[in-house]
């Protein structure tokens, strides 16, 4: 077994594998179930329009758009008709060889493209998205690039090669002799591009005779290496006493052959997959730039691979204010779905699992990442899904972890902590003797509040009234109160605050509290 | 007048037609409202973080003053929000401090003068331009107005209206032709902000409201606010109905372009045209 | 800026009552104030019934008690009212609550003596008519039922019993209040008897024990709003009379009275900013510049005249230090004891009560605050209720009426220089 069948065999494999593993039915599951959906097909053609002219790429700018459109151009053109050309271009036109015109200069113009293509989106990515940006969105252009650049060093050093040029010469023109050889030889270093060792005569009649020569004999599979306009520039640029040994043409056709098969073997792993997954994504979502909340099980499978990592959501995130100042990634529409996708392949450990969570509750559902993201994810969906998701499994945010435990558990834990003062600036109102100067246990403020109210019995149900927690706070008791229902079922409607005759701001005290919650959380367990 | 538009992060995908309802309403009265890319108020992230909450409101409010116009919302949480924002940093230098480092950093100007309003005050600004561009007075419909929270509290930051006597919601639901009645629970809590905290309290908090707007005699609840609205759109009983939409229908807007289903029952409280 | 005829200062009876006035009389009216006294009220308007303090004599006629007052206390601020303005008043004032859900009764020049939660009888003028029957089965000493309620704080209808032994047929009975448990609160106790099917829960509770009772009494818990509706259902279902008594402040007697007003006013035309306080005043010879409230929600109002109503400690009209008493919005000499340990006398409870309870305000004759020179402050700056001097309104009980009746004199004085 030789290199190209072995590395293409298990490239092949690798792939296959990857791809089951990567859509076996196991993100939908967890998700609350959808009931089916009427396959919307007028929305066909809208999908295909999305993904043959890029229409979601183009609205999140240009320069991704023109990126994507010079690259895919490129690149697909020369995978069809050049890396599968033994089943796919020699069947379809004959005396097809790859030396030949048009593919010599088509390959070198479409691998050109692909680079302008790739050169565009990394600037861009530089640009704007370097702080998201992980070693994979480098390491997929980084691979094609290369594919593609060693393509053309390959085809270079090919034309610059002596020894290719003599085991060419010994297989179709065994019988030339020594003056025919060299003809030959003073033509192809003359007009090719080779590089032989030693110095070739350049009189006229040589030439003009090897002219003849290659005519009769090497015409019919080589148009001139100039047509190969770009790697001929390579080859022409090696300097003058240089000759490429006769390994360096293999080592560059493994090299280019070798990153291909891995490109090929990589394609399911992690957004290596978007061309593939993001296409089907954009035909299952018919052209809509809404939300179908609740999707079918199917339709976020879909959604959940399509990602392309192009950071386009995050950049327009309505909570990347909050993200600023929370430092969480997760707040983030590109990070949270991909923790979210672990998630729901049980691969996420537990301090993500936390971000992942406090994302969740931060997103405010504003549609826009849905709206914006090039590849057509449903995001709202996944969004307002993976939330119910996540507070069935016990992961409710702040608010669902501290009903958990009743007031007395949480004031025995919390007492023999130091809880730090409440407020950003650790000076807030509760902390304050001056909040509490005015307060004369009235009642007044549980006399106005709404959720005091429709409880038939405070104490069981809320563990501390409004006018209780003002009077723990006053003698400097936070802890009892943080645990109280009373502080988490608080509707902020701000009647306690407005009524109290003596200025006791009791809603932003417990606004305070609230604050004061999270960050305990939040800093459960870390120093 | 022109505005920079806020509508806040719920209207998109939870209630378009509201953000319908206020362009169309906005445009026949002639409100001009400029639109940029804005960030959430901060409204729910208060509950964890007051930094966050800040940040993100005077984020929007220095946007607005880059636009060199005021902010005008009409959700009655954002426009709480920038207030409280607003308040909350004047009376902390540190806060104000850290605020105004966020914003260097993204090239904002401190917001110093900029003003917030929520649509029923823009309303009321200019009562006598909505009295007369009215051309189908809802004379019929009795409406129980439902002035929420926080816009309303706490008045010594918000400056909205009165807290305890409130005549706003009233006195532009009045230009419209229809008939606001007086009912006791009018300035108390819908219950939203308790969805996904505490259902049951959010829903007996609902169903207050909604049975206390009924025994009134009202057709209508009529609200200012998407959250309030989104909140007694679950419920049952007393239909809730935006107010932009209302107007919307006095200014001889169709339904549908307000966002309201043709064939709903209160509808046929209207005078024929 | 809109300049206003009258600003009125104060949210309690005084300012509410100056509201009133000024408004029925055709003047624009803006009013500022906060929910200081006001949320504290029993909900009784008392007139004139203890007087001399120290002995503590309690009158029968209020008028004859004014009479005596006038002429032994000449300082006194009921010295500048007369008796048919104070009785119009009065009756202009409990006609408004009437027209907003809030009914009051009593007898025409004389005093009634009322139940309080404490089982103490305490004078008073005016009541709301959801206590009158207390009145009646009290004078009567008929056989009554005593209601409370497990987890209420604020009323006991054994302590009632125990401390008016002079009442044998009073009987008592504690009951669990219908769909509320543990710790109970009048205001939502209030809000929950607006649904029929809680009335009839509570009769249902209290009908086996009703035996020979001719009235059942009950904590103050029968709806926020049009009291006498839900007392009418009560009275229907038990087939008894039935009647309130105010628990302990904060009881909800403040909160109706406040919905009244918040509900009666705006309707009248009154610019109200509630829960703002005046924090500053400037004059001028011919206008008033207030700033309520503070910082970035702080306004500005131009008025021609004002009512400086703004209440003692509580209410926030009156500031004190360790050192001495100030007046809060134009900083007017307040008149006090010259020295800070003459404020109290050694007792708490010395029946001639402690000299600062009379510091105050003093007023001429129209009851225009005086300045520094003795001399009206302002041609149309008034005050009214409870921050004049020289009255004692818990130990007189005096304190609403004459709120109400040093309102309306001082609108009636204003609106002449207007």
């Amino acid at each position: 077994m030789d290199f190209f069948s072995a590395g293409l065999g298990l490239a092949c494999l690798s792939f296959v594998l990857g791809l089951a593993w990567r859509v076996h039915g196991r993100p939908g599951s967890r998700l609350p179930a959808a009931p089916e959906q009427d396959r919307r097909k007028s929305g066909l053609a809208a999908g295909l329009a999305d993904i043959i002219l890029l229409r979601r790429t183009l609205r999140s700018g240009k320069v991704r758009w023109a990126g994507h459109m010079l690259l895919i151009l490129g690149f697909l053109p020369l995978l069809v008709l050049h890396a599968m050309d033994g089943i796919v271009t020699r069947p379809l036109f004959s005396g097809y060889e790859p030396t030949l015109e048009p593919w010599q200069s088509a390959r070198n113009i479409l691998g050109l493209a692909a680079l302008a293509g790739l050169a565009l989106l990394a600037w861009h990515r530089g640009r704007r998205l370097l702080p998201l940006s992980r070693f994979q969105d480098w390491a997929l252009p980084g691979l094609l690039a290369s594919i593609l650049l060693t393509g053309f060093l390959l085809e270079a050093a090919k034309m610059a090669s002596p020894a290719d040029f003599e085991r060419m010469v010994a297989d179709y023109f065994p019988e030339a002799d020594s003056e025919e050889f060299l003809a030959l030889q003073a033509l192809w270093a003359r007009e090719n591009g080779v590089r032989f060792e030693r110095f070739l005569p350049t009189a006229p009649e040589i030439l003009e005779h090897g002219r003849e020569l290659h005519e009769d004999r090497c015409a019919g599979c080589h148009a001139p290496t100039a047509t190969a306009f770009a790697s001929r520039a390579l080859a022409d640029a090696l300097p003058a006493r240089i000759v490429l040994p006769r390994t360096v043409p293999p080592i560059f056709w493994h090299l280019h052959v070798g990153l291909s098969f891995l490109a090929l073997a990589l394609l399911p792993w992690g957004k290596f997959l978007h061309p593939l997954a993001s296409s089907a994504n954009l035909v299952a979502r018919g052209g809509r730039r809404d939300s179908g909340f609740p999707a079918t099980a199917l339709g976020r499978n879909l959604a959940l691979e399509a990602c392309t990592r192009c950071g386009q959501c995050s950049l327009h995130c309505s909570v990347a204010p909050s993200r600023r100042v929370l430092g969480n990634a997760d707040i983030l529409p590109m990070d949270k779905l991909a923790d979210l996708r672990s998630w729901l392949d049980r691969s996420l450990d537990d301090a993500r699992l936390t971000d992942l969570v406090e994302g969740s509750h931060v997103c405010t559902e504003c549609l826009r990442c849905t709206q914006v993201c090039p590849a057509g994810i449903d995001l709202q969906d996944l969004w307002m899904s993976s939330k119910a998701a996540l507070s069935e499994e016990g992961r409710a945010g702040v608010d669902g972890e501290f009903r958990k435990r009743t007031a007395g558990e949480w004031a025995l834990d919390l007492g023999s902590r130091r809880l730090g003062g409440v407020g950003s600036s650790g000076t807030g109102l509760a902390d304050r003797a001056e909040s509490f100067w005015g307060c004369v246990q009235c009642t007044t403020c549980t006399g106005v509040c709404p959720v005091v109210a429709v409880s038939t019995d405070p104490q069981r149900d809320l563990d501390l009234t409004p006018q209780q927690i003002m009077n723990y706070l006053r003698m400097g008791l936070k802890a009892q109160t943080l645990g109280a229902r009373m502080v988490w079922s608080c509707t902020t409607c701000y009647k306690c605050q407005e009524h109290c005759p003596q200025g006791v701001p009791v809603a932003d005290i417990l606004y305070e509290l609230r604050q004061l919650g999270a960050r305990t959380l939040r800093h459960k367990g870390k120093p | 007048m022109r505005y920079a538009y806020f509508p806040g992060c719920k209207i998109a995908h939870h209630l378009p037609a509201h953000g319908m309802s206020v362009e169309a309403v906005c445009d026949r009265l002639g409100i001009g409202l400029e639109r940029t890319e804005f960030a959430c108020c901060g409204y729910p992230v208060r509950h964890e973080s007051q930094d966050a909450s800040v940040y993100s409101a005077l984020r929007g409010l220095a946007q607005a003053q880059s636009m060199g116009l005021d902010l005008m919302t009409p959700c009655k949480c954002c426009f709480g929000n920038f207030q409280h924002a607003s308040h909350q940093v004047s009376q902390d230098e540190n806060l104000k401090l850290r605020m105004k480092n966020l914003l260097d950093e993204e090239r904002l100007p401190f917001p110093e003068t900029v003003r917030v309003r929520h649509l029923l005050q823009v309303l009321d600004d200019s009562l006598d331009t909505v009295s007369k561009a009215v051309t189908r007075p809802l004379r019929n419909l009795r409406l129980a107005c439902h002035y929420g929270c926080h816009a309303l509290r706490p008045a010594a930051v918000t400056h909205f209206d009165d807290p305890l006597a409130p005549t706003v919601f009233e006195r532009v639901a009045a230009a419209t032709g229809a008939v606001p009645l007086p009912w006791e629970l009018r300035l108390e809590c819908c219950g939203y902000p308790l969805r996904g905290r505490d259902e049951s309290i959010s829903d007996l908090l609902m169903a207050k409201k909604l049975s206390g707007a009924a025994a009134s005699g009202a057709d209508v609840l009529a609200t200012a606010c998407t959250y309030c609205q989104l909140q007694f759109g679950r419920g049952g009983g007393i239909p809730s109905v935006l107010f932009p939409q209302l107007l919307g229908l006095a200014l001889g807007l169709s339904p549908e372009a307000l966002g309201l289903a043709p064939d709903a029952p209160w509808l046929g409280r209207l005078e024929k045209e | 800026m809109k300049t206003y005829d009258v600003m009125v200062i104060g949210s309690g009876f005084a300012g509410m009552a100056a509201s009133l006035f000024a408004a029925k009389r055709g003047l624009s009216v803006v009013q500022a104030g906060g929910t200081g006294g006001i949320d504290f009220s029993t909900g009784f308007i008392d007139l004139m019934a203890v007087h001399p303090v120290a002995e503590q004599r309690v009158w029968e006629d209020p008028f004859a008690a004014l009479a005596a007052l006038r002429k032994d206390l000449p300082l006194h601020p009921y010295a500048h009212v007369a008796d048919d303005e104070i009785g119009a008043a009065l009756e202009e004032f409990t006609a408004f609550l009437g027209n907003n859900g809030l009914c009051y009764t009593g007898r025409p020049g004389r005093n009634t003596l009322a139940l309080t939660s404490a089982g103490t009888v305490k004078p008073t003028y005016l009541l709301p008519c959801s206590a009158w029957g207390g009145v009646e089965a009290l004078e009567a000493k008929a056989p009554t039922l005593l209601v409370d309620f497990h987890g209420l704080k604020g009323i006991s209808a054994r302590q009632i019993a125990e401390v008016r032994a002079d009442w044998p047929g009073l009987r008592t009975a504690r009951v669990r209040f219908p769909g509320m448990g543990g710790e109970l609160y009048p205001e939502h106790m209030a809000w929950s008897m607006a649904d029929q099917a809680r009335r009839t829960e509570l009769a249902e509770a209290v009908r086996p024990l009703l035996g020979n009772a001719r009235f059942v009494g009950f904590p103050a818990i029968f709806g926020m709003t049009d009291t006498m509706a839900v007392v009418g259902h009560m009275e229907e279902l038990l087939g008894r009379r039935v009647f309130e008594i105010p628990t302990l402040p904060p009881s909800i007697a403040g909160p109706r009275l406040r919905a009244a007003f918040d509900r009666g006013l705006p309707a009248l035309g009154v610019r109200t900013y509630t829960q703002k306080l005046v924090s500053a005043a400037e004059v001028s010879g011919e206008m008033f510049h207030f700033t309520a409230g503070s910082g970035s929600t702080a306004v500005r109002i131009a008025a021609r005249g004002a009512v400086l109503a703004g209440g003692r400690f509580f209410g926030k009209g009156l500031k004190a230090d360790r050192h001495a008493v100030r007046e809060a919005v134009f900083d007017l000499p307040v008149r006090q004891p010259e020295k800070r340990e003459d404020w109290h006398r050694a007792e708490f409870f010395d029946p001639r009560g402690h000299e600062i309870n009379q510091a105050g305000l003093e007023t001429d004759a129209a009851l225009r605050p005086l300045g520094a020179d003795g001399q009206p402050f302002h041609p149309r700056l008034h005050a009214a209720g409870a921050i004049l001097a020289h009255q004692d309104w818990m130990r007189m009980k005096c304190g609403a009426g004459l709120a109400i009746a040093t309102a309306c004199k001082a609108v009636r004085e204003l609106s002449q220089n207007l």
